[in-house]
């Protein structure tokens, strides 16, 4: 089964995000936080991630970086979702980090989110 | 210039705290109209009531700034006060924001006992929205199956309402700079990215249009905030 780490510090979002992989067939480990992200991936590596930018003690930008210094960990596709991005955040600049989408929450249903996880997975099997 | 920069301050932070209600009252409907995944009659109900709650919280911070933005405009001694019961303004607020708390396995305890001595200086709608910034505050910081507690005492001429939780608190640095800056500016909070500070900010402001003010006490764990009003003994008999 595919594992997805949801990294999401709002509770009752990251609930939602839970549910719906969970019902869509997704094995789903979720953290509140950069450093328990980085204690989850050390304990069971992810084949996807999904995370927030904005997040308590260690955010979304540091955890890239964390992820980009470790070899192993350069492959795992990242999906990152706000609902604050910043106007000059681009993709061209975040690929390297293993950014495959930025996802816009304000603008995203479940549903393009969902199709966002698929695609991102079916394009690392493919690879 | 400067006022108009600190209008937009104002105007983003405010934007970006009702980003998060907002953006899950979208996903939570998008996700009960949409056939995408089965849910439970539960799941329904649960997503239901979190839809309600956030709407609920989304007024209340439109409220808030609303007041707030109007004192922009009001002298304070245009400003009607009055003797106030504190204790019954806080259970009307607790009465109003337990089904949040209890949507998220929180209790909140209201710690006194004798009503004589509570009465403060104030505003009816000002002071319930002050006091409603706070608890729900300690509601979205506090870890999940805790507890929010209130409790007041007499300083003085003051009267003073303690709200706690126990989430993950400040470090030193920021307890600092939350301390010198509380209820004087928007600022972000980095152990709650979520929060824009403009819940505190509202809070302060309505409080000083009361002669009061708000500010934190250091925990070891948690949060404490606190607001203090002049105590009132016009009606003290009366109670």
């Amino acid at each position: 089964m595919t594992r997805i780490l949801l990294v999401e510090d709002d509770r009752w979002l990251g609930e939602t995000y839970q549910l719906l992989f969970t019902k869509a067939g997704f094995q789903v480990d979720w953290c509140v936080d950069g450093y328990l992200a980085m204690e989850a991936i050390d304990q069971q590596r992810p084949d996807i991630i999904v995370l927030d930018l904005i997040l308590p003690w260690a955010n979304g930008l540091q955890l890239l970086q964390e992820l980009m210094s470790h070899y192993d960990l350069q492959s795992i596709p990242v999906l990152l979702c706000s609902n604050a991005l910043p106007a000059d955040i681009s993709i061209k600049e975040l690929v390297p980090y293993g950014v495959v989408e930025i996802i816009d929450k304000t603008a995203t249903t479940p549903r393009q989110l969902l199709r966002a996880v698929r695609g991102a997975v079916h394009a690392k099997l493919s690879y | 210039m400067a006022e108009l920069f600190d209008k937009f301050d104002g105007f983003v932070a405010a934007s970006h705290e009702l980003k998060t209600p907002l953006t899950l009252i979208a996903q939570l409907s998008a996700l009960l109209q949409d056939d995408l995944v089965d849910l439970t009659p539960t799941e329904q109900a649960q997503a239901l009531e979190r839809i309600h709650l956030s709407a609920q919280r989304t007024l209340r911070l439109v409220q808030g700034l609303t007041s707030s933005y109007r004192l922009m405009d009001i002298d304070q001694l245009e400003l009607s006060l009055e003797p106030l019961n504190l204790a019954q303004t806080c259970e009307d607020v607790v009465q109003e924001l337990w089904p949040l708390a209890k949507a998220q396995s929180q209790t909140i305890e209201l710690q006194w006992g004798s009503r004589q001595q509570q009465l403060v200086v104030g505003h009816r709608d000002l002071l319930r929205s002050v006091v409603s910034n706070l608890v729900d505050n300690a509601i979205r910081h506090n870890s999940s199956g805790a507890s929010v507690r209130l409790h007041m005492r007499r300083q003085g001429a003051m009267m003073r309402l303690c709200v706690k939780d126990d989430g993950p608190g400040f470090s030193r640095q920021e307890f600092r700079t939350i301390h010198a800056r509380l209820g004087k500016e928007v600022q972000p909070f980095r152990a709650h990215p979520t929060s824009s500070g403009l819940g505190l900010f509202i809070a302060g402001q309505l409080a000083t249009a009361m002669g009061g003010r708000i500010g934190m006490g250091s925990l070891v764990k948690g949060a404490d905030f606190h607001l203090e009003l002049r105590h009132s003994t016009q009606l003290s008999f009366l109670t």
